[in-house]
């Protein structure tokens, strides 16, 4: 993977694939479930999709509680998670797994 | 030579009741296969290997046909033979079936159904002559229960699956059965909405009285797969007599 760029193309790619959307409706603020209207099977066959592409596992939980540590920092309980999980922090956490860089 | 099974999807539920049952009857080595939930599979492992039995956890997604591949290859290095093989994965999604998404419906039937027949296709040249293999169904492959038609329909092809393939794999001396389960309780309750008025129903249409258990299961499928010799191609239903009311 060349860049965070190419790989917002590609994780958008794989998005709109699962959820049945054309690519130019997701973009990095789109929000899984209240914009993209994805359950969490949705998030799961996402999930696998990107561990078979990128060659690495997600840890049991790991999503959730990378947002759970958002969700602290920004100073807001769980029911806000629905509205941390974007498209784009996706990419960030693929993103720090692949090449162990945090995003800017 | 000792005995070995491969279990998926065995490292809790009705698959870990079935290993710890299989542990019963003498098999000394089980190799369980497991999505993600390492701290579960770690202490199934130990409570086996107290016990003396060796365990060989396999962590691999069987919705990925390379990963059941890699497992195969895995397996092989553990042994050279498998007397026994359960499929117990499954994974849905609760809803009304007309409200199903075509990738979800990919999913719950690649994890519950296709992968049923790669594992097998995969690990054919490890089932000898006289080894067995069952796969765990649901009554909602028969009928209609409210919010399960995903899985439904996955487990009536995972029957007809089973179905197939007894009757290819009778030839090379290998039997294939199924155990149809009806609503487990306790731990294994499965995650339906309104899941209190679901129990409730299936109560009082239960004239055993009560919900099942992974061990009810287990017992079952472990008689199909080491005592039922002349049993090819069938499912045993288990549901405290809920299809008959
Ligand atoms: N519970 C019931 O009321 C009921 C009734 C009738 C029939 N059944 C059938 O009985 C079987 C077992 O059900 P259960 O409720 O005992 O299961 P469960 O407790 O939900 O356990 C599911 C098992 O499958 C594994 N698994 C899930 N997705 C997988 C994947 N993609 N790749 C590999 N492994 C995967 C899980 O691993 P992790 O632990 O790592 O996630 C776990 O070991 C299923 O076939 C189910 O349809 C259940």
């Amino acid at each position: 993977m060349e860049s965070r760029t190419d790989l917002t193309s590609e994780v958008i790619a794989i998005v709109a694939k699962s959820l049945l959307l054309r690519p130019e409706m997701v973009h990095e603020g789109s929000r899984f479930f209240l914009d993209l209207e994805a359950e969490s099977i949705d998030i799961l066959d996402i999930r696998f999709a990107i561990e078979s592409r990128f060659g690495f596992k997600f840890q049991n939980d790991e999503i959730r509680e990378l947002l759970q540590t958002i969700a602290a920092e920004q100073d807001v309980t769980e029911k806000d998670i629905p509205e941390l999980f974007t498209v784009g922090r996706l990419v960030d956490f693929v993103w720090l797994k692949i090449s162990g860089k945090k995003p800017n | 030579m000792g005995r070995t099974a491969l279990i998926t999807g065995g490292s809790r539920g009705v698959g870990r009741a079935i290993a710890l049952a299989l542990a019963k009857d003498g098999v000394d080595h089980l190799l369980i296969n497991y999505l993600e939930q390492d701290a579960t599979m770690r202490a199934l492992q130990e409570e086996l290997e107290n016990d003396g039995i060796r365990v060989t956890p396999l962590r691999y997604n069987l919705s990925q046909p390379d990963e059941i591949r890699q497992m195969a290859d895995s397996v092989r290095t553990h042994t050279d033979h498998l007397d026994h093989l359960a499929h117990c994965a499954a994974l849905t999604t609760f809803k009304p079936l007309h409200q199903v998404k075509p990738n979800q419906w990919d999913l719950v039937m690649n994890v519950s159904t296709r992968s049923f027949l790669v594992v097998v296709q995969q690990h054919l040249d490890l089932l000898k002559v006289g080894s067995s293999v069952v796969a765990v169904s649901s009554t909602g492959s028969q009928r209609f229960n409210q919010n399960y038609g995903a899985l439904g329909v996955a487990k009536s092809a995972l029957e007809s699956t089973v179905r197939y393939l007894a009757v290819e794999l009778a030839l090379k001396g290998i039997r294939v059965n199924g155990v149809i389960s009806g609503m487990l309780g306790g731990d294994s309750l499965p995650l339906f909405p309104e899941i209190e008025e679901v129990v409730k129903y299936t109560l009082q249409r239960t004239p055993a009285g009560r919900l099942g258990t992974p061990e009810d299961v287990a017992e079952v499928a472990v008689f199909l797969l080491t005592r039922a010799q002349w049993m090819v191609g069938q499912h045993v239903i288990l549901d405290g007599g809920y299809c008959l009311t």
